[in-house]
C-alpha cells in the first residue's frame, strides 16, 4: 500500500469521543495509535476553562474536574447538534455543574465563566488538542482527518462535527460512523469474507452496527442506535445509588450540591471501572458534605459486581431492544454472525459482555482494543481517501441511519429516503402548487422514524421561490433530496417545465451558519 | 500505462456513455441475470467504481464524474435487486428507456408499502374510511369496534386478505377481553 501522503501534511483518524478522544495515524502500511508526552493514547474529551481565555484540554482538564465542576466542560458531544429544549439536553443540565442557555437558533450552548460557547466551540478545542498531540509525535503538520461519529448521529450532529473541525482549522476529509470504523480495523489485513455485528457502547451513545466484508469491500447492512445511552449512564445509576445511601444515613439532601454529586459520580466511575476486573471494590469518598451535626460525611461502602450488575441491567436491556432492531433490519439471524465486535469502553464492563456473549451464542473477537479500535479505523480511513490512486485499497458502503422525509398537512411526514439506504444516495420528488397562482412552497424536511412531525427531528425548511403564476397543480417543482458520504443531507429542485434549477441550502434550523463558523475560527482569533 | 491514467481513461469515456448505458450494461451483467447474481455484480463494479477510490487523487472533475456513475450503479442495483422494480423497468427499457421512472418507482414502493403497512391495504376510498377507522380501533385495543369497522369494509372489498386478517385478531382480542373483565361478583352502585 502506497503512503504518498500530501505534501501539505499528513492525514490522522480520529476518534472524537464522550468521554474520551483517541488519534491514529497511518505509517509505513500500519495503523499506529499516538501518544502524548507522558504516554497517554487516551485523552479525556474535557475542557477546563482557565481565566482569561486559556484552556486546558485532556489529561490536566479531567484533574481540573472534581475541584473546578462550573468551569470543566465535559461530555460536550452529547450536547452537539442538539436543540435546547429537547429532553437529552434538559437530562444533561442536571448532570453538569456549568450552565446550559439557548443560543440564537435554538441551539443548546454551554455557558462558563459568564462566557457562551457554541457546542461545536468546545469540540474544536477537543480537536485542537488531537492535532497538537498528532503534530508532536510525528513531527510532521496534519493536514486532514477522518472523524468519527456515532453511526446514529443526525444531519444537525453531523454538521456540528463538521463545524468543529471547521473551527479548529482542521480539514474534515470525511465523517465516518464509529462502528464501521471498528469493523475497517478488524477488518484490515484479513481477506475473508465474514457477517460482522459491531457492538459499541461508548462513554454516551451506542450503536448496533451488522455489515459484510469481504476482500476489498464493507458493505454495512443495517445500523441502529440510541444517542443517550451510554457509560455516563451506567456511572449515574451507580452514583444514584451512592446518593440515596448518603441521604438516608446522613438525613442530608444532595439535590443542587454540584461538588459532592460530581465525587460521587467520579467514585461511580472508578467502581464501575474496577469491577471489569475485580469482584467487589471499596468506595471511599472523604469530606463528601456537612452532616446536620455540623461533622464531616465519609463514604466508605462495598460495591459487589452483582449488586452492580442489577443496578445496570435495565441500561443493558435497553441496548438488546437496539441489537434486535438491527438484526431485523439487516435480515440475518444471530447463528449467521460469523464475528461480534465490542467497542467502546463500557464493553469491558463483565456484564456487558456476557450479556452480548448470550445473545449471539458466541465470545466476542478478543484481539481488538475497545478504546483504540475507532481511531484505528479512522486513520486507515483517511490513508484511502488521501495516499494516492491505490487499486487494493477497500472500498467502504455505509448506510443512512435514520429516515429521511418532508412535511406533509395534518403533521404528518412522508418518507422519502428510509433509514438504512446505501449512501451516497438521493431521491427526487414532485411537488405541485396547491393554489392558483401561487409562487411560493415550503418544504419541511424531518428526520426520523415517527410518521408525526413532532416525534422526528426538523432539519430545516426551505422555501421555493419565484415560481410563475399559474393554475393550482400545474407549476410542477422536482426536489432531489441526496445525502452524502458524510450522511449529509442536501437538497436541489428543478421547475419541471422551465427546466429552472434552484439552488437551496437547507438553513440549519438550529446551529451554526457558515459565517458564525468563520467568526471562530481559533486561527483568525490567534490560538 | 499508468494506473492512474489508465483509471481516469475509465472514468471519462464511462461518464460520456452514461446517457445510454441501461442498468445490466452498467451493472456489466445479461439481460436475463438470476436474482443472486445481481448482487455480486454491484459489489464487483463498486470495487472498481467506488468514487472514494478517485478522490485520492485530488482532482474535482473526476471526482464529480465517478459520482455521476455510482449514483447511477447504486440505482441499477436498487431497480434490479428488487423483483417488483425489475418488473416495472423491464417493461421501461423495452420501450426505450434506460433508466426506471419515478412513476414506476414510486409504484413499486407503494406495493411494497402496502405489504409492510395494513395503513396502506384499502383500495377504495369507501372501505378505506371504514378500515381506517376499524386501525386505530384495534391499536386502541377497542376490539369490539374494530370488528365492526372492518366488517363493513369488507362489504366494499370482500377479497382483501389484509382486512381478514385483522378482522380475525380482532375478533381474537374482543373474545379475550370478555374473558379478562368477567367478574362474577360485580358490583353494581346504583
Amino acid at each position: 500500500m502506497s503512503n504518498d501522503q500530501p505534501s501539505d501534511g499528513i492525514s490522522v483518524g480520529i476518534d472524537l469521543g464522550t468521554s474520551n478522544s483517541v488519534v491514529a495515524v497511518m505509517r509505513d502500511g500500519e495503523p499506529k495509535v499516538l501518544a502524548d508526552d507522558q504516554g497517554h493514547r487516551i485523552q479525556p474529551s474535557v475542557v477546563a476553562f482557565g481565566y482569561g481565555s486559556a484552556a486546558v484540554v485532556g489529561q490536566r482538564a479531567r484533574q481540573q474536574l472534581t475541584y473546578a465542576p462550573e468551569n470543566t466542560v465535559f461530555s460536550a458531544k452529547r450536547l452537539i447538534g442538539r436543540r435546547y429544549g429537547s429532553e437529552e439536553v434538559e437530562r444533561m443540565k442536571r448532570l453538569v455543574a456549568w450552565g446550559i442557555t439557548e443560543g440564537p437558533h435554538g441551539d443548546a450552548r454551554i455557558r462558563v465563566q459568564g462566557r457562551v460557547f457554541a457546542v461545536p466551540e468546545v469540540s474544536a478545542r477537543v480537536l485542537q488538542h488531537m492535532k497538537q498531540l498528532a503534530e508532536s509525535a510525528t513531527g510532521s503538520k496534519v493536514a486532514g482527518a477522518v472523524i468519527t461519529v456515532p453511526a446514529y448521529f443526525n444531519d444537525h450532529q453531523r454538521q456540528a462535527t463538521r463545524d468543529a473541525a471547521n473551527i479548529a482549522g482542521l480539514k474534515c476529509l470525511r465523517i465516518i460512523n464509529e462502528p464501521t470504523a471498528a469493523a475497517l480495523a478488524y477488518g484490515f489485513g484479513r481477506e475473508t469474507r465474514q457477517h460482522v455485528a459491531v457492538y459499541d457502547l461508548g462513554g454516551g451513545t451506542f450503536d448496533m452496527t451488522v455489515l459484510r466484508m469481504e476482500p476489498g469491500m464493507y458493505e454495512v447492512l443495517s445500523t441502529a442506535g440510541d444517542t443517550f445511552l451510554g457509560g455516563d449512564d451506567f456511572d449515574a445509576s451507580i452514583a444514584m445509588w451512592l446518593r440515596e445511601a448518603v441521604e438516608r444515613e446522613s438525613g442530608v439532601e444532595l439535590a443542587g450540591n454540584h461538588a459532592a454529586l460530581t465525587k460521587l459520580n467520579d467514585a461511580a466511575e472508578r467502581a464501575k471501572v474496577a469491577l471489569s476486573a475485580l469482584d467487589a471494590v471499596d468506595i471511599r469518598v472523604p469530606n463528601l458534605i456537612r452532616g446536620q451535626d455540623g461533622q464531616s460525611v465519609q463514604v466508605h461502602t462495598r460495591l459487589d459486581r452483582h449488586t452492580a450488575t442489577n443496578l445496570v441491567m435495565p441500561l443493558i436491556q435497553r441496548t438488546f431492544v437496539v441489537v434486535d432492531d438491527a438484526m431485523a433490519q439487516a435480515g440475518l439471524s444471530t447463528s449467521q454472525i460469523d464475528a461480534v465486535l465490542l467497542v467502546g469502553g463500557m464493553t469491558r464492563f463483565p456484564s456487558v459482555k456476557e450479556a452480548v456473549a448470550s445473545y449471539f451464542g458466541k465470545e466476542p473477537v478478543a484481539s481488538i482494543n475497545p478504546d483504540e479500535v475507532i481511531a484505528v479505523g479512522a486513520a486507515i480511513q483517511a490513508n484511502t481517501l488521501t495516499a494516492g490512486f491505490d487499486p487494493d485499497a477497500a472500498v467502504l458502503l455505509d448506510v443512512t441511519p435514520q429516515t429521511l422525509g418532508v412535511g406533509t398537512v395534518g403533521g404528518f411526514v412522508e418518507p422519502i429516503i428510509p433509514r438504512n439506504t446505501a449512501i451516497p444516495t438521493e431521491r427526487s420528488k414532485v411537488f405541485h402548487t396547491a393554489h392558483d397562482n401561487q409562487t411560493q412552497v415550503r418544504i419541511k424536511v424531518y428526520q426520523g422514524e415517527s410518521r408525526l412531525q413532532q416525534d422526528n427531528e426538523l432539519l430545516g425548511h426551505f422555501v421555493l421561490d419565484g415560481l410563475r403564476p399559474a393554475p393550482r397543480g400545474e407549476v410542477r417543482i422536482k426536489v432531489t433530496f441526496a445525502i452524502d458520504a458524510d450522511g449529509i443531507v442536501q437538497v436541489a429542485a428543478v421547475d419541471e417545465d422551465s427546466g429552472r434549477v434552484q439552488e437551496i441550502t437547507i438553513e440549519a434550523s438550529s446551529g451554526l451558519t457558515k459565517e458564525e463558523v468563520k467568526g471562530m475560527r481559533f486561527d483568525e482569533l490567534g490560538f | 500505462m499508468d494506473r492512474k491514467l489508465a483509471a481516469r481513461v475509465e472514468i471519462d469515456t464511462l461518464h460520456g456513455l452514461l446517457d445510454e448505458l441501461d442498468y445490466y450494461r452498467l451493472l456489466q451483467v445479461a439481460s436475463d441475470v438470476s436474482a443472486d447474481e445481481v448482487g455480486p455484480a454491484f459489489r464487483r463494479e463498486s470495487r472498481r467504481l467506488h468514487p472514494d477510490r478517485y478522490s485520492a487523487l485530488g482532482d474535482k472533475d473526476l471526482s464529480d464524474k465517478a459520482n455521476a456513475i455510482y449514483r447511477l450503479i447504486r440505482e441499477a442495483y436498487a431497480t434490479l435487486s428488487d423483483p417488483e422494480k425489475r418488473a416495472l423497468y423491464d417493461a421501461e427499457l423495452r420501450g426505450g428507456q434506460a433508466r426506471l421512472s419515478a412513476a414506476a418507482d414510486k409504484e413499486a414502493e407503494k406495493q411494497r408499502a402496502a405489504a409492510a403497512d395494513p395503513a396502506e391495504a384499502a383500495t377504495n376510498p369507501k372501505s378505506e374510511k371504514y378500515w381506517k377507522m376499524g386501525l386505530k380501533d384495534f391499536k386502541e385495543g377497542n376490539f369490539s369496534g374494530a370488528v365492526m369497522n372492518i366488517q363493513f369494509a369488507l362489504t366494499y372489498e370482500p377479497g382483501n386478505a389484509t382486512f381478514k386478517e385483522y378482522l380475525d385478531r380482532a375478533k381474537q382480542g374482543a373474545e379475550e377481553q370478555k374473558k379478562k373483565n368477567y367478574n362474577p361478583y360485580k358490583l353494581r352502585i346504583v
